[in-house]
């Protein structure tokens, strides 16, 4: 699969005739990641697939006022990372109940998700992940799962990376509590 | 290199692997479903500020609406109703409904009729002093009898 560097990706999507072709790369460039990183923090296939296609819609009309500023991948994660915080937001108001039942309502859904193939550890930790603080499990999956760099993080977060080491390590402590508890 | 043997030293020893599962050909398929899903928005016009369209500012902005309808035909309304004189001594005149002969009397006659009044009650106080004193009769009687 052809890649194109940021640069390459602006300056061509600028030129009306290869948009289209240019959008078709950037999309099979970053749908994978992506999509792990909204359904780790959705768990759910269809809300997922529903979150990264309007992930790339955005993305297709806001790419022409992008002036690089950061990396085409932190912004990227940045826009999927915002429509789930929205997604989960818009549940929690539209069901009337607190996060943490949201959260709860979804560590019910693994179970009987039949697109999760996992052990009954893996389960266990998903279930221990649903338990964090939102910002803990961005933040949780980001480095454990991707090995992302917290000076990206920042980027996305919009949090200092000190702040970010914290939270990871707090994330690390319950999850532990959590299995050691269960 | 140090630091980094630290960093794998207090790695939390969690399952690594991926548990979740797509549908198959998921990732062969998204691409040709974003083209289509671009080519959509493309054609649908999209109204650009989509929280106008919420019931709330829709009845916010009927509600401003109606007000300025009915205070705009009051405006004219009232401008229409309060006609000058010279207006209607023109419109008169043009129209030829009366011609000047007439209205003059009009005139005359509304200004008798306003200084009539003023002298009729002053003739009628001066009738009745002079048919009491003409019929001699006293005052305080009509007094008492009130």
């Amino acid at each position: 699969m052809e890649e194109l560097s940021d640069q390459e990706i602006i300056e061509q999507f600028a030129v009306e005739a290869n948009r289209n072709y240019v959008f078709n790369l950037l999309v099979r460039q970053y749908q994978q990641r992506l999509y792990w990183h909204i359904r780790r923090m959705l768990i759910d296939h269809d809300d997922s697939d529903d979150i990264l296609q309007n992930v790339f819609i955005k993305a297709f009309h806001a790419l022409p006022k992008f002036r690089g500023d950061s990396k085409i991948y932190t912004w990227l994660y940045k826009i999927a990372t915002n429509e789930c915080i929205t997604f989960l937001n818009k549940k929690k108001r539209r069901f009337f109940i607190p996060m943490v039942d949201v959260e709860n309502q979804l560590s019910k859904n693994i179970e009987s998700d039949s697109y999760f193939s996992g052990d009954q550890i893996q389960m266990k930790l998903q279930q221990a992940l649903l338990t964090l603080p939102e910002k803990q499990r961005l933040v949780f999956n980001l480095k454990y799962f991707e090995e992302m760099k917290y000076e990206d993080m920042s980027e996305i977060l919009g949090t200092s990376v000190g702040a970010l080491k914290a939270s990871y390590h707090h994330a690390v402590k319950k999850i532990e509590s959590f299995l050691k508890s269960t | 290199m140090q630091e980094q043997e630290n960093n794998k030293l207090n790695q939390p020893v969690f399952p690594k692997e991926n548990p979740f599962k797509v549908p198959d050909g998921y990732f062969d398929r998204f691409p040709s479903r974003m083209n289509d899903r671009i080519a959509d928005e493309k054609i649908t016009f999209k109204f650009p500020f989509p929280s106008l369209l919420k019931p709330a500012p829709i009845i916010a902005f009927a509600s401003i609406a109606v007000f300025i309808g009915i205070y705009t035909l009051n405006v004219f309304r009232t401008n229409s109703d309060t006609l000058t004189d010279e207006e209607v001594s023109t419109y008169v005149y043009q129209e030829g409904i009366i011609d000047e002969v007439e209205l003059d009397e009009i005139i005359e006659y509304s200004e008798v009729a306003v200084a009539d009044t003023s002298t009729r009650q002053e003739n009628e106080s001066s009738e009745i002093e002079k048919y009491l004193l003409d019929e001699d009769i006293d005052l305080n009687d009509i007094i008492n009898e009130l």
